[in-house]
C-alpha cells in the first residue's frame, strides 16, 4: 500500500502561483481538493470577464474552485467541511485571517519570493531586481497572523543575472518553490520538520504595486532605471522627450553594457558630452543607429525595446526609423 | 547474490493469483526476499506496505514499514474485525496513480509469523488496520479496486 496523498488546499491567483499550482499537481503524493482564487475581474473597455489563469488550470483538472468576496465566517465553516491536510498559499492577494489558517490539520505553508525576513509584503521579486540585488531567494513559512511573518521551513538562494527580468526571475523561483514544497509538505505532515524564527529586526518591507508606480524617474543613473526597467518588466513607463515634445512610452528592454569604455555611454567626446547635457532627462537621441536615453549623472541609457501607447513593442532601431525627429549625434 | 526486485505493476491477472504457504520461513531465500521486499518497497519514499505477490513470488507474505517498527507478516490471518467501519483513500504501488475511496473495518485483531519464526498477535487500527488488509488482500487475489465505494463528496 501507498502512503496516503497530502491533502492540500491552495490559495493563489498570479503566474507565480499558476507556476506552482502546475507543479503540485504533477505530484501525486499531493491530493489538491479545492482552489481558492480571486474574483473574475471586469477588464478593459468592452467589460470582459477574466478569471485568475489559476482558477482555468484548475477547472481543466476538476478541481472545485472558491472565489469569496470576503473570507468570512460563512467561507469559514465552508472550508472545515473540506477535509484537509494543509493550506499551500503563493502569491494569493489578500491576508488571510488566523482563523482561517488554522483550520487544516498540519498548518498553512507560503512560497514567499525573497528571502526573508528581507522583502516582506506584496513585490518581494520586483523590488530586489529594482534595488539591483544579485541574489533573492524563496522561502517557505508556516503561516501566522502576521504579513510574511511565520517561522521558516525552508530557504534557498537564487542568483539574480544581469539580464534576468521580472519575468524571467518569477520563472525560476516559482519553479524552485514548487520543489521546495515537493520535499518540505512530507515531512511537514510527518510531523518531523524543524522550524526557525524571522529576526524581525532585519526585516524590509516591499508594497503593493499600483500603476504609478511603474514610472520612470529619468533622473536616476542609468543602471538604476536599468534596473528599474528588468524589475518592472513589462510595465515600466514613462514620459520621453522628442524635440521638446512628450511623448509616453513603455521601456521593455534597455541595456547598460553599450559601451565599457563610455560607462552607461558618458561620452568622452566634449561637443557630444555637451549637447547630451543640454538635453533634459528622458530625452531620446540616436547614436551609431541605436536608441538612447539621457538619464540622470550625465549617463546615457539604450533602449533596445520600447513601445508607444496602443501599439506592439518594436526595437529601438525601428523606433529611431520611424521617428524623423529624433536628433542623431555623430 | 541479490537481485533488484521489480513491483509488478498495472497486471491484474498476475495480481489475482492466490498465493500458497511459507513453508520454510527461516530459510535464506525467504530471510532474503524479505530485505529485498523492504527495499524495493523504500524505493520512491510512497511505500508503506508490500506483498510477496506484488514482487511476482505468490507467497503468504508481507511487510509493513509506517516509519517506525517495521512490521514482517508471513501466512497471516485475520482473527477479528470491528463491525465498525471507515472509509479512506488508498493507493497500491503496483497501480501508480490510482487512489480509491476503500470501506474496511475500522479495526483487527491479526496474527502471523515473524521473520525468526515466532508466532505473534497484533491489535491494529488507523492506518496501521488498513494496511494490513489491504496487503492480506494481496495474498488472496483480492485488488483494492474490488473494493471501492463512491467517492466521498468533497464538498
Amino acid at each position: 500500500m501507498r502512503k496516503k496523498r497530502i491533502k492540500i488546499v491552495f490559495w493563489g491567483t498570479s503566474k507565480f502561483a499558476e507556476n506552482i499550482l502546475e507543479l503540485l499537481l504533477k505530484n501525486d503524493s499531493f491530493d489538491v481538493v479545492a482552489v481558492v482564487t480571486r474574483t473574475d475581474k471586469l477588464v478593459g473597455r468592452k467589460k470582459e470577464i477574466v478569471s485568475p489563469i489559476v482558477k482555468q488550470m484548475a477547472e481543466k483538472s476538476n478541481i472545485t474552485v472558491l472565489q469569496p468576496e470576503k473570507l468570512d465566517n460563512d467561507f469559514e465553516t465552508k472550508l472545515k467541511k473540506i477535509n484537509t491536510d494543509i493550506f499551500v498559499v503563493a502569491s494569493y492577494g489578500k491576508i488571510i485571517p488566523k482563523n482561517i489558517l488554522d483550520i487544516p490539520r498540519h498548518g498553512s505553508v507560503n512560497a514567499h519570493g525573497s528571502l526573508l525576513p528581507k522583502y516582506r509584503g506584496a513585490s518581494p521579486i520586483q523590488t530586489a531586481i529594482v534595488n539591483g540585488e544579485e541574489k533573492t531567494g524563496i522561502t517557505l513559512i508556516l503561516m501566522d497572523a502576521g504579513m510574511d511573518t511565520g517561522d521558516i521551513l525552508k530557504q534557498q538562494e537564487i542568483e539574480i543575472y544581469a539580464d534576468d527580468t521580472y519575468k524571467t526571475l518569477l520563472e525560476k523561483l516559482s519553479k524552485s518553490g514548487a520543489k521546495m514544497l515537493n520535499d518540505v509538505l512530507p515531512v511537514l505532515v510527518d510531523g518531523k520538520i524543524k522550524s526557525a524564527k524571522q529576526d524581525s529586526a532585519k526585516a524590509t518591507y516591499t508594497k503593493i504595486l499600483r500603476s504609478m508606480d511603474y514610472e520612470i524617474d529619468w533622473n536616476k543613473s542609468a543602471k538604476e532605471i536599468h534596473n528599474f526597467v528588468r524589475g518592472m518588466y513589462p510595465n515600466a513607463y514613462g514620459t520621453v522627450w522628442i524635440n521638446n515634445k512628450g511623448m509616453r512610452v513603455k521601456v521593455a528592454l534597455s541595456s547598460v553594457e553599450y559601451d565599457k569604455n563610455f560607462k552607461f555611454f558618458r561620452p568622452r567626446r566634449t561637443s557630444l558630452k555637451l549637447a547630451i547635457l543640454n538635453f533634459q532627462n528622458g530625452t531620446l537621441f540616436g547614436y551609431e543607429k541605436k536608441l538612447f536615453v539621457t538619464c540622470g549623472k550625465a549617463e546615457s541609457l539604450e533602449i533596445k525595446k520600447i513601445q508607444m501607447a496602443g501599439k506592439n513593442v518594436i526595437s529601438g532601431k525601428d523606433f529611431l526609423n520611424g521617428q524623423r525627429d529624433i536628433k542623431h549625434m555623430k | 547474490m541479490k537481485k533488484k526486485l521489480d513491483i509488478i505493476k498495472n497486471d491484474e491477472k498476475k495480481l489475482r493469483q492466490k498465493s500458497r504457504p511459507v513453508l520454510d520461513l527461516r530459510d535464506r531465500e525467504t530471510q532474503e526476499l524479505i530485505d529485498q521486499m523492504f527495499v524495493a518497497m523504500r524505493c520512491g519514499k510512497e511505500g508503506i506496505g508490500l506483498a510477496a505477490p506484488q514482487v511476482g513470488e505468490l507467497l503468504r507474505l508481507f511487510v509493513i514499514d509506517l516509519g517506525g517498527k517495521k512490521h514482517v507478516f508471513i501466512n497471516p490471518k485475520i482473527e477479528k474485525a470491528s463491525e465498525k467501519e471507515s472509509v479512506e483513500e488508498e493507493g497500491c504501488l503496483s497501480f501508480p496513480g490510482v487512489f480509491l475511496s476503500v470501506k474496511r473495518p475500522a479495526k483487527i485483531v491479526a496474527s502471523a509469523w515473524d521473520r525468526y519464526g515466532k508466532k505473534f498477535k497484533i491489535k491494529a487500527d488507523g492506518i496501521f488496520a488498513r494496511a494490513i488488509q489491504h496487503e492480506y488482500d494481496h495474498l488472496e487475489g483480492v485488488l483494492f479496486m474490488d473494493k471501492e465505494v463512491a467517492e466521498i463528496k468533497k464538498l
